[in-house]
């Protein structure tokens, strides 16, 4: 391939095996910790807890695909979209009037889902995305908000603000999973499904194509990479990610509110990923587990907790913008150094 | 001047407005292939203007480019590359956020193919493109003398050696014509010296090359032919020899100090 | 129904659109300095607005008089939009157009809870400046609070047009605004124009607020909305000009409300994002705007 160039300087020799060797060590890594905290997970319902606890760990998987997925496209492709929680909303909503409405099989609600948030997301995406600047914002934020009128609107479908009603359990032969341990292994499922992934897509040619548009999108197209087919490839599939959590979470509740899919939702999605750590893998983690825990310890504190969201954004922006998960991995650099 | 090398590049009547201003006007030449151009001038010159309407950052008002005689000026900057034309910036255009082996693997983006299909199920063969992407990622590095920083990030680099690695990024993509804009600027002279070598070493394995550049004596070292602009307008073309006595482009140098 | 009333209800429609569009029109005004200074998307712009509102509710209700209460809460929601930028924009190391949108989110989510959790929860509202009174003209009905609010939007615009062309410290905002580099290196401090950004931006907003709460009531979760249809006016107007923006609001408002009133009243809301997707779709560069180049 290339040949040995005459008095250029330094040509280091041949290339050193050992640093190649400890990149992919690097790239085991992430994986391995993947599968380690998984199956830690699946430990949840089967240490016998009560459903309290089993839902809120459901709720964090299901949160997580929502979650990991928006970090991907805000912090990986630089793109912001404050109309996440509206794909959710359209694929539980989908997935909920496929069963109670239309009377299909709920298990073809999760793929509908995936399907109608990922048009949704092409007739959004395409005009916003060919402009440069963060024109994607306001579309989405927009598109949130006709959406939640919709939802509010159509009562013979959504059964407007009182919420669907009749949605179908999940059912194996007869077994139906019609409660919170019974649907865990699903959404666990899906969710470790979503964030392998989302960690190939990272680490993949496409992912570095991705980092490349939101860091220098000029210098991107220049090596040949057309940005906005890959906003919109991302865009688009991470909104079918949004809209299967939103299936799984229709068919985890039996039941959907016009107002859990409101944009003040897809804000707060967005203030999550940056408390995490927008574009860390392990920020979607942290963020889905704020988002989940936090308003069960905040209880009492429920008016504060959207100016602490708030101000904690704000500070991570400002002073930690590696978010919890950059937090974390200055941590673990600290311990390393201590223990050598 | 024989044409015993068929033209890579082609200008034709090309133009650039910006509002009230005439960047470019009316400019023809042509860069043929195996040779190193440079284009040279004084400032406002419209030099980067220039390399940004050929690369495709911006759209001319007038004209035509070609690239091996197929017309480019209305393709967007990404379908230029695929067609063999790759640039660096004189703002850097460093991807920070990855590191050192990362930003050429980005260059590598048009000669390789997998879709986001196979990078989410990571296939075999695209576990397999990545190790070519990587490996010759790695030798171009090694080439350019980065290779012990492959893994550091690539914020972490010296303004030289963020310019090598602007410059073995545009090399992944193996381009047939490299825009180099002022890959001498801002280093120092023993470093202009090497990235002179380095791109005389390019062009006998094959590559054409357009420069522009302010440092003379790289120019006039390396460069087969010249091309002189003024004002955004051809003053001068031909080999160094030939430009450096020609007495419009002594005028339009010494002119600068003479504030009549 | 007859000409004659056929002709009022267009009348009435006409000055209510007008009215509605002034106030679209000053929030653009203020999307656009920001975006010209920074590149960025201001999403606390809209709870600017209804910072507004709330404070002067808030001294009106502590019985001071109607002209005093907006005045004072139009000083300090301009002073919130220095604090802002002082305190958030300045301190970044790297100001990208992305951070700094994601930082007026943050900012956005905090102002709209601290509102909540100072003001509450409860809608606010004043009687306009000369009180309730509703004029009649050519046998349209015409709250005297919309010729206010015209009134003062044109005055505040005129008085940045005279900013912007006549004094240094405006034509030094539009000389950043063109090009960052050649402004700095003829002396204008760049990281102060974003600051007066911020303050004319939070001015505008806070102005804006203060005038329009009479006629609509405002309460804490106000803010997102309305701030998404001034920047839908923006982008009609072209993102990025100033007197497209203002075209665009007043379009917009018009738009909005002949719409309420022909078609339904369901439609208003929807009317801003239809608007915004149409230009998207057909016109990204809005009706005045020019796409920009990017330089390297």
């Amino acid at each position: 391939m290339a040949k040995p160039s005459d008095g250029i300087d330094p040509v280091l020799g041949p290339i050193q095996t050992d640093a190649r060797d400890d990149r992919s060590r690097v790239h085991v890594g992430a994986r391995a910790s993947l599968v380690v905290v998984w199956l830690a997970l699946l430990a949840i319902p089967l240490l016998g807890l009560n459903d309290y606890v089993v839902s809120l760990g459901t709720s964090f998987l299901i949160n997580l695909i929502l979650i990991g997925s928006l970090n991907v496209l805000i912090g990986y492709c630089g793109q912001i979209s404050l109309g996440h929680a509206g794909f959710y909303g359209l694929g539980a909503y989908a997935a909920g009037i496929l069963s109670a409405k239309l009377g299909l099989n709920p298990w073809l609600g999760l793929p509908a889902a995936c399907v109608v948030s990922a048009i949704a997301a092409l007739v959004i995406g395409i005009p916003a995305l060919r402009l440069k600047g963060h024109y994607l914002a306001m579309a989405t934020l927009g598109f949130n908000a006709i959406l939640s009128v919709l939802f509010d609107q159509l009562v013979p479908w959504t059964g407007g603000p009182n919420g669907l009603l009749g949605v179908k359990p999940l059912a194996l032969a007869s077994f139906a999973l019609s409660n919170q341990a019974r649907i865990f292994p699903l959404v666990w499922l899906c969710a470790g499904l979503v964030m392998l992934a989302l960690l190939n897509l990272i680490q993949s040619r496409v992912g570095r194509a991705m980092r490349a548009i939101a860091t220098s999108e000029i210098a991107a197209q220049s090596l040949g990479v057309d940005a906005f087919h890959y906003k919109l490839i991302v865009f688009v599939l991470t909104a079918a990610m949004a809209g299967l959590a939103g299936s799984l979470y229709v068919e985890s509740n039996l039941y959907a509110s016009p107002e859990s899919f409101g944009f003040s939702t897809s804000i707060l999605l967005v203030a999550m990923v940056a408390l995490g750590g927008w574009g860390r893998y392990a920020g979607a983690f942290f963020g889905a587990l704020i988002y989940t825990v936090a308003p069960e310890l905040l209880r009492t504190f429920q008016d504060a907790q959207y100016l602490i969201f708030g101000a904690g954004m704000i500070a991570v922006l400002l002073f930690f913008p590696g978010g919890l998960a950059g937090a974390g991995e200055g941590v673990a650099r600290l311990w390393r150094r201590w223990r050598s | 001047m024989s044409d015993t090398a068929a033209a890579l590049l082609d200008v034709r009547g090309l133009a650039c407005r910006f509002g009230g201003l005439q960047a470019i006007a009316e400019l023809d030449f042509s860069v043929r292939e195996g040779e190193i151009k440079a284009i040279i001038g004084p400032n406002g010159a419209g030099k980067t203007t220039l390399f940004n309407m050929i690369s495709g950052v911006i759209a001319p008002s007038a004209g035509h480019i070609l690239l091996s005689g197929e017309r480019v000026d209305t393709a967007p900057a990404f379908r230029r590359a695929r067609l063999g034309l790759s640039r660096t910036f004189q703002n850097l255009q460093i991807f920070k956020d990855m590191t050192v082996l990362e930003n050429v693997m980005v260059g590598c983006h048009t000669r390789s193919h997998c879709g986001t299909v196979r990078a989410l199920f990571r296939s075999p063969r695209a576990r397999a493109e990545e190790a070519g992407i990587r490996e010759r990622s790695a030798e171009l590095l090694a080439r350019l003398g980065l290779f012990q920083r492959a893994d550091e990030p690539a914020a972490s680099l010296s303004f030289g050696e963020s310019k090598l690695l602007e410059i073995a990024r545009a090399l992944a993509a193996s381009p047939r014509l490299l825009l180099l804009d002022e890959p001498a600027a801002g280093i120092s002279h023993d470093a202009a010296l090497r990235v002179g070598e380095l791109i005389r070493a390019l062009n006998r394995d094959g590559l054409t090359v357009l420069l522009v550049e302010h440092n003379m004596g790289l120019v006039m070292d390396i460069s087969h032919s010249i091309l002189v602009l003024d004002h955004g307008r051809k003053i001068a073309e031909g080999p160094p020899a030939a430009v450096r006595n020609d007495p419009a482009v002594l005028a339009a140098y010494l002119g600068e100090d003479d504030d009549a | 129904m007859s000409a004659g009333s056929a002709g009022a209800t267009a009348l009435q429609l006409l000055f209510a659109g007008v009215g509605n569009g002034a106030i679209y029109a000053l929030i653009a005004l203020g999307f656009n300095v920001i975006f010209k200074s920074t590149g960025a998307l201001n999403f606390a712009q809209g709870e600017w607005v209804m910072l507004g509102g709330m404070i002067a509710a808030a001294a009106i209700s502590a019985h001071a008089p109607i002209w005093a209460g907006c005045l004072a809460a139009v000083a300090i929601v301009a002073a919130i939009g220095l604090l802002s930028e002082r305190l958030i924009v300045a301190p970044l190391k790297r100001p990208t157009p992305m951070l700094i949108t994601l930082l007026s989110i943050g900012l956005a989510i905090s102002t709209k809870s601290m509102v909540m959790l100072v003001l509450g929860k409860d809608p606010a509202g004043y009687p306009g400046f000369s009180g309730d009174a509703v004029l009649n003209i050519f046998g349209a009905r015409v709250p005297a609070q919309t010729l206010w609010i015209i009134g003062i939007t044109l005055v505040f615009i005129l008085a940045a047009h005279f900013f912007f062309e006549r004094t240094i410290l405006g034509k030094s905002l539009r000389a950043v605004a063109a090009d960052r580099d050649a402004a700095s290196l003829v002396g204008i401090n760049v990281e102060r124009s974003v600051m007066w950004s911020f303050v004319i931006g939070a001015l505008a907003g806070g102005i804006a607020g203060a005038i329009i709460t009479p006629q609509t009531f405002t309460s804490y979760d106000q803010g997102g909305l309305i701030g998404f249809k001034g920047f839908s006016a923006a982008m009609l107007g072209g993102i990025g000009n100033l007197y497209g923006g203002m075209l665009g609001g007043l379009l917009l408002g018009l738009l909005e409300t002949f719409a309420a009133g022909y078609v339904s009243s369901h439609f208003k809301d929807a009317v801003a994002f239809i608007v915004l997707l149409i230009i998207l779709f057909a016109l990204p560069s809005g009706l005045l705007g020019r796409s920009e180049a990017q330089r390297v």
